[in-house]
């Protein structure tokens, strides 16, 4: 990071075209391979949440009805949000404002720490009424998918704070670009796995 | 692109390989005379783990003892790969020696779980739950320290982002930072371990176990080749 | 505003915030469909997620600008666990 200083040429930063050109990676190649690792590895989980519930269906709808919708539904329109945010951010980081984007990549960390809050204020629900990750297989699922997706929450909150900061400068290589790019796709797979994990916790029947 | 070299292109070959030999020997040994894969079932009761470790008592101890003798190979490993990223690091190597602390602390629970686990062998005419107790803190003292690596590999991350030199002939390319990056994330899975005693959650499971040690042995093997790689690099160029 | 209708980003999130509160109408304990129509409600509850994560990746993660090899990686892949959650979920995999 401290080779901005090194590195004085001039401003090879795509222009408001940026992304439109046919054929260019979003992020860059190897981004996609911890994209779809991660991906994958939240997919198994999705399956053996199913299976666990296709051996006992009375269990797991009984649990899920002791879940907040509205809390659940809360939370997905904040990822949602928070996405279209860092969307927009990048947008602007590829058209240069430096001054508009660090307040997208902002206030999408808003929207990230609301999903955080709220999180916290359902567990806190969940376990004030005597309910843990190991009062049943339903419920070892659900703080289990909900947890591992919060620590990528968090990592990914992190990760806008530092976006927040290097877009308010001009960037000084195209990997650099590259590299908040990347970072936005990583937010937009942290939300997009939630777009998964509502339906399969608080919907399914 | 002034780069000096650290330590002779030769040794560092070897100890390469010597990490990954002992490595070999450190999974027959543990997997295959210790009989644990798949790890059993961290729901047994004590006197089936009493049984487990009565059965083939004298070859569960033998491989202790290769596993301990082998168990050393993070050790070469991540001094080498403190040599390349000294060489590509600008200033004081600190996230070098982040990343040489973390994967010794690693080691350290490589390493250490035969001991536990040979103990729990060691007499087999005990009460039960002494045994279940060793053999519960040998497997989570095994699984769990996982959650040390992010910080160890959030320093190779930052060598992959930061180098001056062609991804085609660097240790530290950049696909090889995203994979590096998903090794660490998944580390998180390990401690998950504590919560559950059976299931996909539990250590014999898929998020503790299989998910982070496949990883690991992927990413092990890829960060060895692309070492090896450079070093060859590194041989041609003179440098 | 009138800037704002026009941005496809925008219309994106408008459209996603719009299936979201369909599906939570559609699914759950309380739904539409609570009453004897739990398998189909599940089944459009499921489709309309991994349309929710088509948009996001083609429009928001901008795999519509990318090569034609990433766009059908995308495709085939969420096609791919969509059938393997449903035919789980349909209890027809010998698991």
């Amino acid at each position: 990071m401290d080779d901005l200083s090194v590195d004085q040429r001039p401003r090879p930063v795509p222009g408001p075209t940026a992304g439109k050109a046919p054929g260019h990676i979003p992020g860059e190649a190897g981004v996609w391979l911890l994209l779809f690792g991660e991906m994958s590895f939240f997919s198994s989980l999705f399956t053996a949440f199913l299976y666990y519930r296709s051996l006992d269906i009375a269990l797991f709808s009984a649990s899920q009805a002791e879940l907040s919708k509205a809390i659940g539904l809360t939370n997905t329109l904040l990822l949602l949000s928070s996405s279209l945010f860092v969307a927009l951010a990048v947008r602007a980081v590829a058209q240069g404002r430096t001054t508009t984007a660090p307040r997208l990549f902002l206030a999408a960390l808003a929207c990230s720490l609301g999903f955080i809050l709220f999180k916290g204020i359902e567990y806190y629900q969940l376990i004030s009424a005597g309910i843990a990750v190991n009062s049943n297989s339903f419920f070892g699922f659900y703080f289990a998918l909900t947890g591992l997706h919060l620590g990528h929450v968090i990592i990914g909150s992190v990760l806008l704070g530092v976006l927040a900061v290097f877009s308010g400068r001009p960037l000084a290589r195209p990997s650099h670009f590259a590299l908040i790019e990347s970072g936005g796709c990583f937010w937009h797979m942290v939300d997009l796995l939630w777009i998964i994990i509502f339906p399969l916790l608080y919907l399914v029947e | 692109m002034d780069v000096k070299r650290f330590a002779s292109i030769r040794s560092q070959r070897v100890l390469i390989w010597i990490s990954l030999v002992a490595a070999t020997i450190y999974g027959s040994a543990l997997f295959g005379l210790m009989g644990f894969l798949p790890p059993p079932h961290a729901d047994l009761s004590a006197d089936q783990v009493l049984a487990l470790y009565a059965e083939h008592n004298v070859r569960f101890l033998v491989g202790c003892i290769i596993s301990l003798i082998a168990g050393f190979f993070l050790l070469p490993w991540s001094t080498v790969l403190a040599c390349q990223m000294a060489r590509l690091e600008k200033g004081w190597p600190i996230w070098t020696l982040i990343q040489w602390m973390g994967i010794n602390l690693i080691a350290i629970f490589i390493w250490g779980p035969p001991i536990i686990w040979g103990t729990a062998a060691f007499s087999v005419d005990r009460a039960p739950e002494l045994t279940l107790l060793l053999h519960e803190l040998g497997f989570l003292s095994f699984i769990t320290p996982l959650t040390v690596f992010p910080i160890a590999l959030v320093a190779v991350l930052v060598i992959c982002f930061t180098k001056d030199e062609a991804d085609n002939v660097s240790a530290f390319p950049r696909w090889l930072g995203y994979l590096t990056a998903w090794q660490a994330v998944q580390s998180f899975g390990g401690p998950v371990a504590l919560l559950f005693k059976s299931g996909i959650f539990s250590w014999s499971g898929l998020i503790p176990f299989w998910l982070p040690f496949l990883l690991f042995s992927v990413w092990f093997g890829a960060q060895s080749w692309t070492m090896l790689r450079a070093l060859r690099h590194q041989e041609r160029e003179g440098i | 505003m009138t800037n704002l209708l026009r941005d496809r980003l925008f219309l994106v999130w408008l459209l996603l915030i719009a299936v979201t509160l369909l599906s939570a109408m559609i699914g759950g304990a309380h739904g539409f469909a609570a009453a004897g129509h739990g398998a189909a409600a599940t089944f459009a509850v499921l489709g309309i997620a991994f349309a929710k994560v088509w948009l996001v990746m083609s429009n928001f993660m901008d795999v519509r600008g990318a090569p034609r090899a990433l766009k059908i990686v995308c495709a085939v892949w969420l096609l791919a666990v969509l059938a393997i959650l449903l035919a789980v979920y349909a209890q027809l995999l010998p698991l």
